[in-house]
């Protein structure tokens, strides 16, 4: 991040605590889709997950908006990480809460449906991408998300081609280690 | 170029990003809550200085409420300082003593100006309770500071000691010195009237 875009989101960090609620809108609207998407990825395209995770999300980042250190990083990825304990945690009390259902109603269970495998391998793709450490995850969001090539990822990290290739590789390996474990 | 960037694999199917399906009205709503919480933490920042403010404050007065009987304590003292000067003011009148010389006070250190002034009441001779009289009155001034007990003991001095006693002496106290002069001065109009 360049020295003017700290600045700048500096100076808008300042404003929307100072108490300017259209240095606020305009903030939030220029991050809003693509936090959405990343969440909605993060998620495994489930709705109700995806919502419930946005907005929590939003709220966690004004509560911790005064520690928020544009020296440290830009305002998205400080808000995608705060986007991805968000999802850690809703993913837990969904697995909690999905395991309580089915063990009282074990005996009404009902052959799945094409809907019911779709949500289920959804929760198993966001499970899984929880599970991953965070530098396997964002060099797989850059593959997948946002659908860069190797020589991109490697320009913005900073790393040769070679070495985003092995760890795209390893990445690729702990995910599907973890998408098979999820049951 | 090693990875094209949209080149399928076998995870493409699961990684690749889901369709946007936005919740209608989700977008607003959390800016409303969003906004609101802003206002909240404003409010609260501002609530919580005030709060910070006002305690301080409070610390001050009840600390300067606590402080202030001690002040009034020691300002009371120095008062006192005024009144003994006004008082000590002599007024010298220069009456030749007849008679026999004065006899130096004696040392009265181990009795009290009670013990001195019961002595007084109880003694046969005029002259000794007129003595005792005078150091009971010098043991209340100099010993206790009481003004009124030694006044008196003074004037009972000045009574049995007669027209001798009013004359003045280097060892008198301010108050024996006071009292003999308006003593004197009473003689004196009370001469020139029946003259």
């Amino acid at each position: 991040m360049s020295e003017g875009d700290t600045w700048r989101e500096r100076t808008t960090r300042d404003a929307v605590l100072a108490g300017d609620a259209e240095a606020w809108r305009q903030w939030y609207d220029a991050h809003f889709d693509r936090l959405a998407a990343y969440i909605a990825w993060r998620c495994g395209g489930l709705r109700d997950l995806t919502d419930d995770v946005l907005q929590e999300t939003w709220l966690v980042v004004v509560r911790r908006l005064r520690s928020f250190d544009p020296a440290r990083g830009t305002f998205f990825n400080w808000i995608c990480g705060i986007a991805s304990n968000t999802a850690r945690t809703a993913l837990r009390a969904r697995t909690r809460q999905k395991t309580r259902t089915r063990s009282l109603g074990a005996c009404d269970d009902r052959p799945t449906a094409d809907a019911t495998a779709a949500i289920e391998k959804a929760e198993r793709v966001a499970a899984a991408l929880a599970a991953l450490p965070d530098h396997y995850e964002a060099v797989l969001r850059a593959k997948y998300l946002d659908r860069q090539s190797v020589d991109e990822i490697a320009a913005a990290r900073g790393d040769s081609p070679k070495a985003i290739e092995s760890l795209l590789s390893r990445a690729r390996q702990a995910f599907r280690e973890a998408y098979e474990k999820t049951p | 170029m090693t990875d094209p960037p949209n080149e399928p694999d076998d995870l493409s199917e699961l990684l690749s990003p889901p369709h946007p399906a936005e919740s209608p009205g989700l977008r607003a709503a959390i800016l409303r809550r969003t906004q609101r919480r802003l206002a909240f933490t404003r409010w609260a920042l501002r609530a919580a200085q005030a709060a910070g403010i006002a305690a301080i404050f409070a610390v001050g007065v009840v600390v300067g409420v606590w402080q202030t009987p001690r002040e009034r304590e020691t300002v009371l003292v120095p008062t006192l300082v005024p009144q003994r000067e006004v008082v000590t003011v002599p007024v010298p009148v220069l009456v030749p003593a007849p008679g026999p010389s004065t006899q130096p006070a004696s040392p009265t250190v181990a009795r009290t100006a009670k013990s001195l002034e019961l002595d007084a009441e109880q003694a046969d001779d005029v002259a000794t309770a007129a003595k005792l009289y005078r150091q009971a009155g010098d043991a209340y001034l100099d010993g206790e500071q009481d003004y009124a007990n030694a006044a008196r003991c003074y004037r009972l001095f000045l009574v049995r000691g007669g027209a001798p006693a009013l004359s003045p002496e280097p060892s008198d106290s301010w108050l024996l010195t006071s009292l003999k002069n308006a003593a004197f001065k009473e003689t004196i109009h009370a001469t020139s009237n029946n003259g």
